[in-house]
C-alpha cells in the first residue's frame, strides 16, 4: 500500500494565500471525492500537490510514502506515481498523442530499457476503444483542436496508459455530455485496485454516480472542513453548501472565543459583543 | 566525408546525384543530370568548398521530388537557381548546414505557367550567414508553398531574406518561417512580398513564428508587403516568444524531464515541416542533425 499524506498545507498564488491548512491522507485502494463551492481552493490543492509552477507552498508538508514531495520537481512527482488530470489541459502543437504518451512511458523506464512498441500500440488502441474515442486520436496533436469533452477523455487516456499510483482528477466532468460523463466515470471506476488511489475534485454529484467513492471531503475557504461518506453527496445535492458555511463560520467564532480565553486567562467578551 | 554522408543518406536502389562545387562526381545512373525531363524521385548531395552556382531545370509537365543536402566546411558564396517550366511540379526539401565562418547563399526560383513548387528547407548553420531566397512567380497560376526552418544555436548572426515577386495574374504564394534561437544567437527574418500592378487574383500569405530558447538570443521578424493591385489577397503575421510555461508544466506533469519536455516542444514547433519529409534515412538524418543543433 502507498500513502499520500498532506499536512497543514498552505499555498499561495501571487502572494495571496489560497490553501489555509489542508490535511488529507489518501491510500492506494481508496477513492476520495473533494467537493466544495467555487473559489475554495480545490484546483489550487490539485496543482500544489502536482507542483504547478504558479503555486508557492508557504507552510505544511506533503509526503508520498516517506518521501518529501516538496523536495521534488513536477516530473519527479509524476515518475514517483502522481498524475493530475487537468481542468484545462494544454495544447502541445506538433506533438502527437501517441508520441507524447510513448515518451512519458519511456521516462519511467530505467536507462537502457525501451517501451515495447507492439505492447504499447495494443494498449493504446484498447484504451482508446474503452473511452470510445475516435481511432485517429493517437495521431492527432495533443489537445489541438479538441472539444472540451475530447480533452477530458484524453486526460483519462493518459491516465490509463501511465497507470500512476495516485490520480488527482480536477473537475474532469466539466465539459462532458451525459454519455461522455458515464464513459469517463466508468473508466475511472474500473481502475479501482489495491495499487491505485484517486482524489476526484468535482462540483456535481453526477460523476460520482459512476465512481464508487470511499470518502467525501468538503472544502471551504482553503481548508477541508468536513469529511464523511457517500451519504454527503446526496446531502450536498439537496441542500448545497450553506449548512457547512454556517458551521464553518461558527467554528471560526468558537476559535476566536478560545483564543480570547487563552490570551487573557479570563472570558472578557461574549460572542458578538 | 562524402562517402560517409552517402552511406547515411542513400538507401537501396534510390536515384541520387552527388556533386562537389556543382560538378557531378557520383550518380545512380549515367542519364541523371540537373536537367529533369522525366518524373523522378531523387536525393542530391552537394559539398561546396568554393564559390559555386548550380542550376536545376524542371521541364514541362514533369513531377520531381528532390531531397537535398547542401553542406560547406569553408567560407563560400553559393547560388542555386531552380527553374520550373510550364506545369512542372517540384517537391523540394533541403537540409543546409555549414560549420564555416561566413556563408552567403542565394536561391532563385522561377515559376512558369501553372508550375507548383513545394519548397521546404531546414537551415542549421554554425556560421554567420546571409541567405537570400527569391521566388519569381512569372506566369499565370504559378503557385509556391514555402516552409523554412531556421535554427541558430552557435552564437552567430543570421540574416534570412525572402523575396516573393508576383509578376503575373492568379499567382499564389504561402510562406511560413519557423525560427529557433539559443546560445545568444541572432536571427533576422526579412520577408518581402510584391504584387505587381495588373496581377489580379494574386494571393500572398506570410507568417513567421519564433521560439527563443534563452534570454539573450533574439529574433527579429520584419514582414513587408508591397501591393500594386486591388483585386488580391495579402496578409502577414509574426509571433515570437519563449517556451510556454504551461506547455512545459503539462509535459513535466507526465514525467518528462525539463530537457526532454523542451526538446518535445521544439520538435513539435517544427513538426509541420518535418511531418512533410518522407520517413526514411533522410528524415532520420534531418532529425538527428536538428537535435544536435538544439
Amino acid at each position: 500500500m502507498r500513502t499520500l499524506k498532506i499536512m497543514n498545507l498552505h499555498s499561495a498564488v501571487d502572494n495571496k494565500e489560497i490553501l489555509k491548512g489542508v490535511d488529507l491522507v489518501v491510500n492506494t485502494g481508496e477513492m476520495h471525492a473533494i467537493m466544495g463551492p467555487n473559489g475554495t481552493g480545490k484546483s489550487t490543492l490539485a496543482g500544489t500537490i502536482m507542483g504547478d509552477f504558479r503555486y508557492t507552498v508557504t507552510e505544511g508538508e506533503m509526503y508520498l510514502d516517506d518521501e518529501n514531495l516538496l523536495e521534488m520537481t513536477v516530473d519527479e512527482r509524476a515518475r514517483k506515481g502522481l498524475f493530475l488530470a487537468m481542468q484545462y489541459p494544454t495544447e502541445i502543437s506538433g506533438v502527437t498523442n501517441s508520441d507524447f504518451i510513448k515518451t512519458a512511458l519511456q521516462a519511467r523506464l530505467p536507462e537502457g530499457e525501451h517501451v515495447q512498441l507492439f505492447k504499447f500500440i495494443r494498449d493504446l488502441e484498447k484504451a482508446v476503444k474503452d473511452l470510445k474515442m475516435s481511432p485517429d486520436m493517437p495521431h492527432r496533436y495533443v489537445n489541438e483542436g479538441f472539444s472540451g469533452g475530447e480533452r477530458k477523455r484524453n486526460e483519462i487516456l493518459q491516465l490509463k496508459m501511465l497507470k500512476p499510483s495516485f490520480a488527482i482528477l480536477d473537475e474532469i466532468d466539466s465539459g462532458l455530455d451525459v454519455d461522455a460523463l458515464r464513459i469517463v466515470g466508468e473508466n475511472i471506476n474500473s481502475m479501482r485496485s489495491p495499487d491505485f488511489g484517486a482524489i476526484i475534485i468535482t462540483h456535481y454529484q453526477r460523476l460520482l454516480e459512476y465512481i464508487d467513492v470511499d470518502y467525501v471531503h468538503i472544502m471551504i475557504g482553503g481548508r477541508i472542513v468536513y469529511t464523511g461518506g457517500k451519504e454527503l453527496i446526496k446531502k450536498i445535492d439537496e441542500e448545497g453548501y450553506d449548512w457547512l458555511k454556517l458551521a464553518d463560520e461558527l467554528e471560526s467564532l468558537t476559535l476566536k472565543r478560545r483564543q480570547n480565553i487563552l490570551g487573557t486567562c479570563a472570558v472578557k467578551n461574549k460572542i458578538g459583543a | 566525408m562524402l562517402d560517409k554522408i552517402k552511406q547515411e543518406l542513400i538507401e537501396g536502389s534510390e536515384n541520387y546525384l552527388i556533386l562537389k562545387n556543382g560538378q557531378i562526381i557520383d550518380r545512380s545512373s549515367e542519364d541523371l543530370t540537373l536537367e529533369f525531363k522525366e518524373d523522378l524521385d531523387l536525393k542530391i548531395i552537394h559539398q561546396i568548398d568554393e564559390d559555386t552556382t548550380i542550376n536545376y531545370v524542371v521541364f514541362e509537365n514533369v513531377n520531381l521530388k528532390i531531397n537535398e543536402l547542401i553542406y560547406s566546411l569553408k567560407d563560400v558564396e553559393v547560388t542555386l537557381n531552380i527553374i520550373l517550366k510550364d506545369h512542372a511540379n517540384c517537391d523540394y526539401t533541403s537540409l543546409r548546414r555549414s560549420n564555416a565562418l561566413n556563408i552567403k547563399a542565394k536561391i532563385n526560383t522561377y515559376l512558369n505557367e501553372s508550375a507548383y513548387l513545394n519548397y521546404k528547407t531546414l537551415n542549421t548553420f554554425e556560421s554567420n550567414s546571409v541567405i537570400t531566397e527569391n521566388f519569381y512567380l512569372e506566369k499565370i497560376n504559378a503557385l509556391v508553398d514555402i516552409k523554412n526552418v531556421l535554427i541558430n544555436s552557435f552564437s552567430k548572426k543570421q540574416d534570412f531574406n525572402i523575396n516573393i515577386y508576383h509578376n503575373n495574374k492568379a499567382t499564389i504564394s504561402n510562406l511560413m518561417n519557423y525560427g529557433i534561437v539559443k546560445n545568444e544567437s541572432t536571427l533576422i527574418i526579412n520577408s518581402r512580398g510584391l504584387i505587381k500592378e495588373g496581377c489580379s487574383k494574386a494571393e500572398i500569405r506570410q507568417k513567421s513564428k519564433g521560439l527563443l530558447l534563452d534570454e539573450h538570443s533574439t529574433i527579429s521578424a520584419n514582414p513587408l508587403l508591397e501591393i500594386d493591385n486591388y483585386d488580391v489577397v495579402a496578409n502577414h503575421g509574426a509571433s515570437i516568444g519563449a517556451i510556454d510555461e504551461a506547455e512545459l508544466y503539462y509535459l513535466m506533469s507526465r514525467g518528462l524531464t525539463k530537457d526532454v519536455a523542451e526538446k518535445v516542444i521544439v520538435n513539435g514547433f517544427i513538426n509541420p515541416v518535418l511531418a512533410l519529409v518522407k520517413e526514411g534515412k533522410f528524415q532520420e538524418y534531418i532529425i538527428s542533425w536538428i537535435n544536435k543543433n538544439i
